[in-house]
């Protein structure tokens, strides 16, 4: 005999093993010792939680010999008989397979012959809903007035496909999904008597996937036996069921919450690259939201959380975040889940639902009226100012000084003249993450440019991109000296720059304009600076710094050349 | 073309260790539903663990000699116990199911062992699946089902239930873009390949193919138009898109290379420039990459998804277009 599948050989053989069912049980257990056996039963519910199974355990308790018992003995001839498929009285038929009014016809030719080897005459009719119009009619009156001989047992896993003069005919028991507390529990069960060693989490994992049948976790532990070598570690468990652990959620939710999409999405490479399903993962980072939502409304009731074990990284973002972003993420998560079942390619949704998700909170804080939200930006605006101008008042008040006699100077200058000094100090701060924040607001930049009437300024843009951005100022670099010049001259229009990048950062960047001819020169020259000091001279730089800060403060920094 | 074992254990590592951890505990399911991509060698493994279950003498208990009649009939695709079930036209058809059945009441021809394998097992259709349902549970003895599908989200979970379900991963792209310039594919359009196909000889063919090479121009050129002036996307729909982008294939390949522009852009704008696939033309999606906001891009992008979703429930491709090219539009209408 070749080696068979863990729930072939452990289907169960008794009401008893029938786990998580109790409500359909403990009914069908009381009707076999009153003696008030229907003459027919309709069992509805999902996958892999125990119709077939309690059907059979049914044909085996009603024929049993020692009968009325509320457990079918499995030792008399008669159980025996039935578990094997020896005794010709029970008769389990697959309606997916005979579904004409031909095979019923012939069920109904037959049904008025008396059992030969037992009491009763069982048929198990699985897959019901198969059955074809025509085959549920002619079903019907035998249905309803059998002989007493005979007892019917329909099984499906789609009660709605079902006509409602058969359900009407038929006593109905609903099959529950079974719990994961009890299928982790059935499998232990069943590890220890087959000798198997396993990590106690990878059973919760397996559990989960099942989502609530029993034979898919049982399939699912069979395959991560195979897949372990000696022990059934958490690692075999998720590689085999697709899902991921905890701690990767917990650094995604992390990502989307910091909108750093790029992380977000290198998250997600790397998960892809595991192997894992996009489908099983959206829904997995579903429940993880549905669980955040659940903690946050009920901490105490930890055991209705169905994903999530509660450890620090979850709490401390079950804290940061509020419900109705977790309402709006959810809501997102769920319209991505159901455009990705009708795809070859559900990578892609799952990309631009992170990305979407990233780009989220916008639209949520938004809520108070846009007329109210700009009040308040620009309220912050101001707020940010004056603390400016607390912090390090003098010197603004000379740098202002310094805007006013530059400008004169340079306007009498023929074209512009880049402020090399101040470029030099935005490059020596200059980070890839600032660039990026500034790059990707552009284009909504321009948009709230154009909105406001500025149109012909923004136009100067056009030819324009930022190149290089600290954590409060960048450098656009214009094509045309022209444009640059034009541009940085109109005061009003870099306050309108800043200020709409203000809303969509949340940070105040002060501009820096350059034509693009000087730009590679002073780009060429800080390199090379850079370069062949070292590091060694950035610390000295460092040291020499608060000299040149207030040497700067006194001259400003366009009239000082620093020479070591 | 058969592969070795270990051809497809540089392929699909973890699948084989399965497997192979299976056969040496005599732990093997008599169900395998065999789920993944397009071109990861699904069919391929499913005729090595034929091999591996028929082969006469077994290098290490496991491995397919390669040399016994068996393993030659199987790779000849003339095995009398090796039964392989395909759409018959478009679905597969309650009637197969049931000779199948019918098939594999009886004992095996030469010995007691028997395979099936259902390919594009997704394709079943309603009567044939159910069918299969109690078939699949309880076969009868030494008899093992390998379900081969690319799409398993539209199979029926009651039959996955009964399965072992085994997923192949996707080629990594970088090991497909190295592949692919080993066999001298111009490194500069290597990663597009990677990202439109997983397979290796499909994309070799398509770095020759003259109608790709036009596609690229013609797709690119949209998303320019769509730029400069929208209402002539219109146009340029009928002068060139349509010449083109003639079969509903074509047109999807269209669709797929536009998503990429677009996610190009949006990887771009992160900062990722090592992802790009655009390589020959760079610098102008760089430029493009500014004038754009992320926001804008997903939008966008949902709306070829969408459109995509659209040409395989049979919409009519020109009606398709238009109303994407007008989706599109909206929002980049500045200037």
């Amino acid at each position: 005999m070749s080696y068979q599948a863990l729930y072939r050989v452990w289907r169960p053989q008794t009401f008893l093993d029938v786990v998580g069912q109790e409500h359909v049980t403990k009914t069908l257990q009381n009707a076999l010792l009153q003696q008030k056996i229907s003459h027919a039963y309709l069992f509805s519910g999902p996958r892999g939680t125990g119709k077939t199974s309690a059907a059979k355990i049914l044909a085996k308790a009603v024929n049993c010999e020692r009968a009325p018992v509320q457990e079918p003995c499995n030792e008399c001839p008669a159980c025996k008989g039935i578990t094997d498929g020896s005794i010709p009285d029970v008769i389990e038929i697959d309606a997916a397979s005979n579904n004409g009014v031909e095979e019923i016809r012939d069920i109904r030719d037959k049904v008025k012959y008396a059992p030969s080897a037992v009491k009763y005459k069982v048929y198990i009719v699985d897959e019901v809903h198969m059955l074809s119009i025509g085959a549920f009619n002619a079903l019907l009156k035998t249905l309803e007035e059998p002989p007493k001989h005979v007892i019917f047992i329909l099984a499906t896993t789609e009660p709605h496909k079902i006509p409602l003069t058969i359900i009407s005919r038929c006593q109905r028991f609903d099959f529950k999904r079974i719990t994961a507390k009890a299928i982790v529990n059935r499998m232990k069960l069943i590890a220890g008597q087959t000798g198997v060693d396993y990590e106690e989490g990878s059973l919760q994992v397996i559990a989960r996937a099942a989502e609530g049948g029993m034979r898919d976790a049982l399939s699912l532990l069979d395959q991560a036996i195979s897949f372990s070598r000696d022990r059934v570690t958490v690692e075999d468990a998720l590689t085999v069921t697709g899902s991921v652990s905890q701690g990767f959620l917990n650094k995604l939710a992390r990502a989307i919450y910091e909108k750093d999409v790029a992380s977000g999405l290198e998250a997600l490479e790397e998960l892809l690259f595991q192997g894992k399903d996009p489908v099983r993962f959206i829904e997995d980072l579903i429940h993880y939201y549905r669980d955040m939502l659940l903690y946050k409304a009920a901490p105490s009731l930890e055991e209705s959380l169905e994903r999530v074990m509660i450890d620090e990284d979850f709490l401390q973002l079950a804290n940061e975040m509020s419900s109705e972003i977790i309402y709006e993420l959810i809501d997102t998560l769920n319209k991505a889940q159901q455009d990705m079942r009708w795809t070859n390619h559900p990578k892609i949704f799952l990309e631009v639902a992170i990305v979407k998700l990233c780009q989220l909170e916008k639209p949520a804080s938004d809520q108070p009226s846009h007329d109210v939200q700009m009040l308040i930006n620009r309220i912050e605006q101001l707020e940010d100012e004056i603390r400016q101008l607390k912090t390090n008042g003098i010197s603004v008040g000379q740098e202002t000084q310094n805007a006013v006699q530059n400008k004169p100077q340079r306007s009498t200058r023929r074209g512009f003249k880049a402020p090399v000094g101040r470029i030099n100090e935005i490059l020596k701060q200059a980070t890839k993450p600032d660039l990026n924040v500034i790059k990707s607001s552009w284009g909504d930049m321009l948009d709230s440019l154009v909105s406001r009437q500025m149109r012909s300024q923004a136009a100067l843009l056009n030819k324009a991109e930022p190149v290089a951005a600290s954590s409060h100022a960048f450098i656009i670099k214009f094509k045309y000296e022209i444009h640059c010049q034009m541009a940085m001259e109109n005061a009003k229009f870099l306050e309108a720059i800043s200020g709409s990048l203000q809303e969509l950062t949340g940070k105040r960047f002060e501009i820096v304009g350059v034509p693009e001819d000087q730009w590679f020169k002073i780009r060429e020259e800080f390199l090379q600076g850079h370069h062949t000091d070292g590091k060694e001279d950035s610390t000295e730089a460092k040291e020499e710094d608060p000299i040149v800060a207030e040497a700067k403060k006194l001259f400003g920094e366009d009239l000082i050349e620093i020479k070591d | 073309m058969a592969k070795t074992w270990t051809q497809l254990e540089e392929m699909q590592p973890s699948v084989l260790k399965m497997l192979k951890n299976s056969l040496m505990k005599d732990r093997l399911a008599h169900a395998y539903m065999f789920e993944g991509m397009r071109g990861t060698g699904k069919k391929e493994v499913g005729l090595l663990l034929a091999k591996s279950l028929f082969c006469q003498n077994p290098l290490e208990g496991f491995i397919p000699c390669e040399i016994c009649m068996n393993c030659k009939r199987i790779n000849n695709g003339n095995h009398p116990d090796v039964h392989i079930l395909e759409p018959d036209g478009l679905s597969i058809k309650k009637s197969q199911i049931q000779a199948l059945q019918e098939e594999f009441s009886k004992t095996g021809v030469e010995s007691k062992k028997k395979i099936y394998m259902i390919v594009h097992a997704d394709r079943m259709t309603v009567n044939a699946a159910n069918s299969l349902l109690k078939f699949l549970e309880e076969p009868s003895s030494e008899t093992t089902a390998i379900l081969i599908t690319e799409q398993i989200h539209q199979i029926l979970p009651t039959i996955l239930s009964r399965c072992q379900t085994i997923s192949f991963k996707p080629l990594p792209p970088q090991i497909m873009i190295s592949q692919l310039t080993a066999n001298g594919v111009n490194p500069s359009i290597a990663p597009m390949l990677a990202q439109l196909t997983n397979n290796l000889e499909e994309a070799l063919e398509l770095s020759h193919d003259d109608w790709f090479a036009q596609a690229q121009k013609i797709v690119l050129k949209l998303y320019e138009v769509l730029k400069k002036n929208p209402l002539e996307a219109m146009v340029h729909l009928q002068e060139q898109w349509f010449q083109h982008f003639k079969e509903k294939e074509q047109l999807d390949r269209g669709l797929d290379l536009l998503l990429l522009i677009f996610k190009d852009l949006l990887y771009i704008q992160l900062g990722m420039y090592e992802k790009i696939v655009y390589l020959n033309e760079k610098a102008r999606i760089e430029q493009f990459a500014l004038e754009t906001s992320g926001r804008r891009l997903t939008e966008q992008m949902t709306a070829i998804l969408e459109a995509k979703r659209k040409l395989q429930a049979n919409m009519n491709p020109q009606l398709l277009m238009e109303q994407l090219v007008l989706q599109l539009k909206e929002g980049s209408s500045f200037v």
